[in-house]
């Protein structure tokens, strides 16, 4: 009988043997998240911690290239060059990461639109998840069409994607947006998405309303704009959450890594009594820094500080800038002394609690629109949307707001895709003011 | 589930083996065999019965006992490395003992050297294409190294082996055979210990400034345990091993032990270690200023004369139906920085047994548990030897009541005499390799064997920082990884020799072969320490991870040998190889490989012909054979897609991977081209085996980058081709041999030009500045350089300084041009052994980036010149040293050197005297290694690699810990 055993070891491991489509155990594969009802879940979970994720990405490149943020002494040479207008090279990580990481998050909304209708999740379930898919391609595409010139918009299994200018690109963002707000119409997202799947602190219209709000006035559609912001509850906050799990990414390159941080210009150039609204963005710090002082940031100083996905300030600017655009002197003057006298309302946002300008000071547009801007400049700090205002108030080129136009076309994009158009600028910051668009 | 058709004509061929042929009568033979030239006993002779599968080894007095010998006339036949193999015809009657005494002639031609690796068979080496190495287990026993991939320097010819550091247990070794032959796979040969793959990995767990681990994993075997090494260099040999074999074959047999009395084995050795060299330190006695200070050299204290300890005995014998080896070894290191160290106690058994004579049973077990205390290194910036570069010489380091002051440099750095006293990295391992072998020979001419194998081990690294010596880690950190290794063969292979008439005979071989590995690694770690405490469990704050890796490789081959009246050989063999690495399409692989061996000097012409006046043995051979590499365990899902955490609002979602998943990934795949002679001179007294090799690796795995607006960042593809071309030569000769004298000189040679033919993506650079480029070899140097003036001297800026390129141009290469060593053997009268051992390369550059710390930190003897006054000749405008940091040229320096690797002198006591001991043999020992190093380089040691054991990242010396100079003293006793 003992012949026997090598036989049946021999025959034992050869059958097992004969299987080879080992499964990781590390990681779930795509068929396990596309096509099962807790992949698709998890994957929507997983597309907001990657927007999360990303939000840093679009902040830092316009906070550098405009007044906003500094590069510390410690920071990698790429952050002091991009502060310094130098040298823009298209592998440096304000160049890349917003680009990486928007588009990944693109990709992961792509999977859900493309899979989730083929699971079965409930039709409240389906909806929610549908809803935040257009909403964050909607939102990363529209930032990414604020730092880089012209960008695809058609990147799901495609090998190289071509690209397309700003005014398609902005088109498809707010189609994107109108899809959300039908979809959320349609079927109201129920209480699996509200509890397991939403961020906590994201409040889904409201963020509809306000980017219908942000991207229409982008576009200069100022009857949209205004009816988009009159849509949003003023009275509720809109912010992604962070943990120790999910770190606040302000916070990590400001605090833990220490390579970006607030220039202290922000706090020195407010006006007389304005300490409420620079306190809640920045702490004084006199920290030197590469070119400029420095300062922390107030509100980014721990891992799970929320991110605002918009403040209410600003749908109350673009009110004021549309209605402005209409020729409505008093509703535009009311609108943007609505922002200066916020003294209250939602958390998580900054509150000036100003006193309104007299009628006098606020009596023609271009006083009204001086002070949109500066309120924009105050209200808005640190949220990436200065770069935009720079280039449409022509505030671009040496010694300007801002330096540049747009960051170049990053070298990971570049490398493979040979529809990458020309850089739109030189590598170093032009002598002379600049027309973006 | 679906069986493959394979598989199933596998299992059928198994089912139908034959029932056991019962028992036939049986003698016995056995005898004694003696050197020729000077009467003494040779041990460890491969005794073996032509037609019949039994093999037995002489003992320590050359005697040998053959036991349960089928009836009638036999012929026997002696075989040992390093003399002619000898023949005689015995006549076997029943149960009575037949006598065939052997006196053995020393030659230095080794046709008749029986290998098996890669062979499919046992197989004279006269039978191979390709060449092949054999090295004796005495050889690496006697080997001051501490382990047995160490013994190997300059023993095999095109086989760069380095020590990579100075670390207790032996330091991390690499071994290239015939070049690089990977990029990113892992260019490490295929171990395999008595048939069964072994694990010999290296992989980081625990950061200590090395980026790998300071120990290979081979380090568990005991050198003492070894009967022989074979080593065979390309895919033309390895053909056979399927996907893994790209990168050469090394297998080791362990002793089995001989039939005839007990021998008992004890040996003791005691080693003392300490460091070649220093590097000069800035010791100026006054600062830039000019005001004295005080200044130190903390080589004084990161520095120590380390010691080994062995011990180690072992017991052989058996009778004519049982054989077995039983050894036991304890080793206890004492490294050359203070509390670093490293022991090793291992237990191994092998056993043999004749269960009928159709019938063998082998079964091999061996334990082993070590434990080592690591300090850091290296690129970690709380090393000992770091810090030592990194901080101004002025700084004391010593603890002020009782507190140590914090490095001067960073909140990373640490202060190394703290780290020294406080810190602790230990490893533990425990592991098993237990095979078990069944050989069936129903007919002398057909033999069916079947090897169960496997190899497990568990390692657990952990790391104690405690509270408050790191500013970075305020509150201390404690990390434990725990590494599960298991590795389970199966392999089966039947033999046929068929003879057609007298001129031809055929030798059919077919089998399987099956590893399932499976690597799990848990971490758990936690800060913010408790006062008191080492392990994670006194932290407030944990952290966990675990990951796991399973591999699956399958494998069938075929293998046919014609031989042509015993001159002409022709091998022709296919594997047909899969492995759940590759993607489900590309599954199924084929390696072929077709080689042929001529003995010209066995034609009856031969003799009389010009050739045949001026060499008493030549061979030609050529081979041409395909081998593949799969991809490194971390990279071992690269086939599938798959998604990675990603937390939102606490709650744990996915996201995509940047890296694509890429279902038709397939093995690296080798192509060897080899081509060689072996000649004998003045009656095969001299010997020289020739070779010649090419060998492209297609398929090269890479990542190719993809368009990131895909959401993807990369794909690991097959892309890139990658060369080897070069010249081996091994030459031995027996230069006088009386009844008083025997030397012996051997000497190798080798040289490999490695190219990277095509990549298909940009040239990367991997470490600090090993590059990755087509048209030039892997890993070459890349980096700044001087600016110069017309006259090629280093053009200056205003201040004296040097002035740096912007760009950066090849400056370097690690590869050496050329490799050789040297071996001179000397046995005088019977008592006397003398073995000395040069080995070198040529040509080989090291990136010397100790020395840019010590310009940067202004902490070398070059320091010293900025300090000098005004006036002197040999002035530096202050801030040179410093302005030529980050010009690598500076810092590429020629590595190349000549190194007394190893002297060892053994006395064997007089047998009168070992008599009245009651031992058959007493030996005693003096051996040194590492003893001096001939070099220009200004560095510890130009053979470091701080990369450990990575592929391209070679020649890179930073805070890495000398190979210490070593002196052994050991007593050997055999009763």
């Amino acid at each position: 009988m003992r012949t026997r055993l090598p036989l049946w070891l021999a025959g034992t491991t050869l059958v097992t043997a004969c299987n080879l489509d080992l499964t990781n155990p590390n990681a779930p594969t795509e068929q396990d998240i596309l096509t099962t009802r807790e992949g698709i879940v998890a994957l929507a979970v997983g597309l907001q911690a990657r927007y999360g994720a990303g939000m840093a990405d679009f902040v830092y490149p316009g906070g550098l290239v405009t007044d906003e943020l500094g590069a510390t002494l410690a920071a990698l040479p790429s952050y002091k060059d991009v502060e310094a207008g130098n040298d823009m090279i298209n592998t440096f990580d304000a160049v890349e990461t917003p680009w990486r990481s928007h588009y990944r998050t693109i990709k992961t909304a792509d999977d859900l639109l493309n899979n989730a209708r083929n699971v079965t999740l409930g039709d409240s379930t389906l909806s929610g998840i549908l809803t935040i898919s257009y909403l964050f391609k909607a939102m990363s595409l529209g930032e990414l069409l604020q730092l880089y010139q012209r960008i695809p918009i058609t990147t799901y299994h495609v090998t190289a994607p071509t690209f397309v200018d700003r005014a398609t690109a902005l088109a498809t963002v707010l189609a994107l947006l109108d899809s959300a707000l039908t979809q959320y119409k349609a079927v109201n997202p129920g209480s699996e998405f509200n509890t397991s799947i939403r961020a906590a602190g994201l409040d889904v219209k409201n963020t509809i309303f306000a980017m219908q709000a942000r991207y229409e006035r982008i576009a200069g559609n100022d009857a949209a704009a205004l009816a988009a912001a009159d849509s949003v509850n003023l009275g509720v906050a809109s912010v992604m959450p962070f943990s120790d799990q999910a770190i606040n990414p302000i916070h990590d390159l400001s605090n833990r890594a220490g390579y970006v941080k607030p220039v202290d210009s922000l706090r020195l150039q407010a006006e007389a009594g304005d300490t409420l609204r620079i306190r809640y963005h920045v702490t004084v710090a006199a920290i030197t820094g590469n070119l400029q002082a420095l300062d922390n940031f107030t509100q980014y100083a721990s891992n799970s500080a929320p991110i605002p996905f918009y403040y209410p300030g600003e749908v109350m600017l673009i009110r004021a800038e549309a209605l402005l655009n209409q020729a409505d002197i008093p509703g535009a003057r009311a609108a943007v002394n609505a922002v200066r006298a916020k003294c209250g309302g939602a958390p998580n946002q900054p509150i000036a609690c100003l006193a309104p300008l007299a009628d006098t000071l606020l009596d023609t547009d271009p006083e009204i629109r001086a002070e949109i801007y500066r309120q924009r400049r105050f209200e808005l700090y640190a949220t990436g949307l200065r770069w935009e205002d720079a280039r449409r108030l022509g505030l671009v080129g040496a010694g300007s707001l801002a330096y540049r136009c747009w960051l170049v076309y990053p070298f990971s994009e570049r490398n493979v895709n040979p529809n990458v158009p020309p850089d739109p600028e030189p590598p170093q910051a032009p002598a002379f003011p600049a027309v973006c668009f | 589930m679906r069986l493959r058709p394979p598989c199933v004509a596998l299992l059928c061929c198994f089912a139908v083996a034959p029932a056991l042929v019962s028992a036939q009568e049986t003698g016995v033979v056995r005898g004694r065999v003696t050197d020729a030239a000077t009467g003494q006993p040779v041990p460890e002779v491969r005794i073996t019965v032509t037609g019949l599968s039994l093999e037995v080894t002489s003992g320590a007095n050359g005697e040998y006992l053959l036991p349960a010998v089928a009836t009638g006339p036999h012929e026997v036949v002696a075989r040992r490395v390093g003399f002619a193999a000898a023949r005689q015809t015995v006549e076997v009657a029943a149960g009575q003992t037949a006598v065939a005494d052997f006196t053995l002639r020393a030659v230095a031609v080794a046709l008749d050297a029986v290998v098996v690796t890669g062979a499919a068979a046992p197989t004279p080496t006269r039978v191979l294409g390709s060449s092949i190495s054999v090295v004796n287990g005495a050889d690496v026993a006697e080997s001051p190294a501490v382990t047995v991939d160490a013994a190997l320097q300059g023993m095999v010819a095109g086989a760069q082996i380095t020590q990579n550091s100075g670390n207790p247990g032996g330091g991390g070794v690499s071994v290239r055979l015939r070049g690089t032959s990977s990029i990113i796979s892992g260019s490490e040969p295929l171990y395999i210990v008595d048939g069964v793959i072994v694990d010999n990995s290296s992989d980081q767990l625990i950061d200590l400034g090395a980026r790998s681990n300071v120990q290979n994993r081979l380090a568990d075997l005991d050198p003492n345990d070894i009967d022989r090494i074979e080593v065979i260099r390309g895919a033309a040999a390895a053909a056979l091993y399927g996907s893994r074999a790209n990168n050469g074959v090394v297998q080791i047999f362990t002793k089995r032990g001989r039939a005839g009395t007990s021998q008992f084995t004890w040996q003791s050795r005691y080693t003392t270690e300490g460091v070649a060299r220093r590097l000069p330190m800035n010791l100026y006695p006054t600062d830039a200023a000019g005001n004295p200070v005080t200044r130190y050299d903390y080589q004084d204290r990161v520095f120590q004369s380390g010691r080994l300890l062995e011990n180690s005995l072992s017991i052989d014998g058996g009778d004519d139906r049982t054989t077995y080896y039983v050894g036991g070894s304890w080793t206890d290191e004492n490294g050359i920085i203070p509390n670093s160290a490293a022991s090793r106690k291992s237990g191994r058994v092998n056993l043999t047994q004749q269960l009928y004579p159709t019938l063998r049973l082998s079964l091999g077990a061996n334990y082993v548990n070590s434990h080592d205390e690591f300090e850091p290194n290296g690129e970690q910036t709380t090393g000992v030897i770091t810090a030592v570069l990194f901080s101004p010489t002025t700084f004391s380091f010593f603890p002020v009541n009782g507190v140590y002051p914090k490095a001067p440099t960073g909140a990373s750095f640490a202060n190394p005499l703290e780290v020294i006293d406080t810190w602790k990295a230990p490893q533990d391992v425990t592991r098993f390799f237990g095979s078990v072998q069944a050989r069936y020979t129903p007919r002398p001419e057909l033999a069916f064997e079947y090897t169960l194998g496997y190899d497990g081990y568990q390692q657990e690294v952990d790391q104690f920082i405690p509270r408050g010596s790191l500013s970075s880690e305020p509150t201390g950190r404690s990390t434990a990884i725990l590494r599960d290794s298991r590795i389970v063969n199966s392999d089966g292979v039947a033999t046929w020799a068929h003879r057609a008439g007298d001129r031809l005979e055929l030798n059919t071989a077919a089998g399987f072969n099956y590893t399932w590995q499976r690597i799990a690694t848990t971490t758990a770690a936690a800060t913010d320490l408790l006062p008191t405490g080492e392990l994670v469990s006194a932290g407030a704050v944990p952290f966990a991870g675990q990951g796991v890796v399973e591999l699956i490789t399958l494998g069938f081959y075929g293998q046919e040998t014609v031989n042509w009246r015993d001159r002409l050989y022709v091998t022709g063999a296919l594997r047909w190889d899969a492995s759940s690495t590759f993607g489900p399409s590309e599954r199924w692989q084929v390696f072929p490989k077709l080689s042929t061996s001529y003995v010209v000097s066995e034609e009856p012409w031969f003799a009389g012909s010009p050739p045949g006046r001026l060499f008493s043995s030549l061979r030609v051979r050529a081979a041409l054979g395909y081998a593949g590499n799969q991809p490194s365990s971390a990279n071992a899902y690269g086939n599938v897609d798959s998604y990675v955490k990603a937390v939102n609002s606490g709650r744990v979602g996915v996201v995509n991977s940047i890296t694509l998943g890429n279902s038709s990934l397939r093995p690296e795949r080798q192509r060897e081209f080899e081509i060689g002679a072996d000649f004998g001179l003045r009656q095969n007294r001299v010997s020289i085996e020739a070779t010649y090799y090419n060998k492209l690796v297609k398929d090269l795995l890479l990542f190719r980058p993809l368009a990131t607006s895909t959401g993807y960042t990369q794909r690991f593809e097959n892309i890139g081709e990658m060369s080897n071309k070069g010249f081996e030569l091994l030459a031995r000769s027996i230069n006088l041999e009386t009844p008083r004298v025997r030397w012996a000189t051997t000497v190798t040679y080798s040289h490999n030009r490695n190219r990277i033919e095509r990549l298909n993506v940009d040239p990367f650079t991997l470490g600090y500045a090993n590059r990755v480029a087509v048209g030039q070899p892997v890993g070459f140097f890349y980096g700044r350089y001087y600016v110069r003036d017309a006259n090629g001297a280093i053009a200056l800026d205003s201040l004296g300084r040097p002035k740096g390129s912007v760009g950066s141009k090849n400056i370097g290469d690690p590869n050496p041009d050329w490799m050789a060593s040297l071996l001179n053997e000397v046995q005088l009268g019977r008592s006397l052994r003398l073995r000395v051992l040069f080995d070198g390369t040529v040509g080989n550059d090291v990136l010397n980036f100790s020395r840019r710390i010590l310009d940067i930190f202004a902490t070398g003897r070059d320091a010293e010149r900025e300090l000098l006054p005004f006036g002197d000749p040999n002035k530096l405008p202050a801030g040179y040293l410093f302005a030529r940091r980050n010009i690598f040229e500076e810092y590429v320096e020629d590595g190349s050197f000549v190194k007394l690797r190893e002297v060892s002198l053994t006395y064997r006591v007089a047998d009168a005297l070992a008599r009245q001991l009651r031992l058959r043999a007493v030996d005693v020992t003096l051996a040194g290694r590492n003893l001096h190093t001939w070099t220009h380089y200004t560095g510890y040691d130009p053979e470091m690699n701080l990369f450990g054991q990575r592929t391209v990242e070679r020649g890179n010396d930073f805070a890495t810990v000398p190979i210490p100079r070593t002196w052994t003293f050991g007593v050997r006793l055999t009763y």
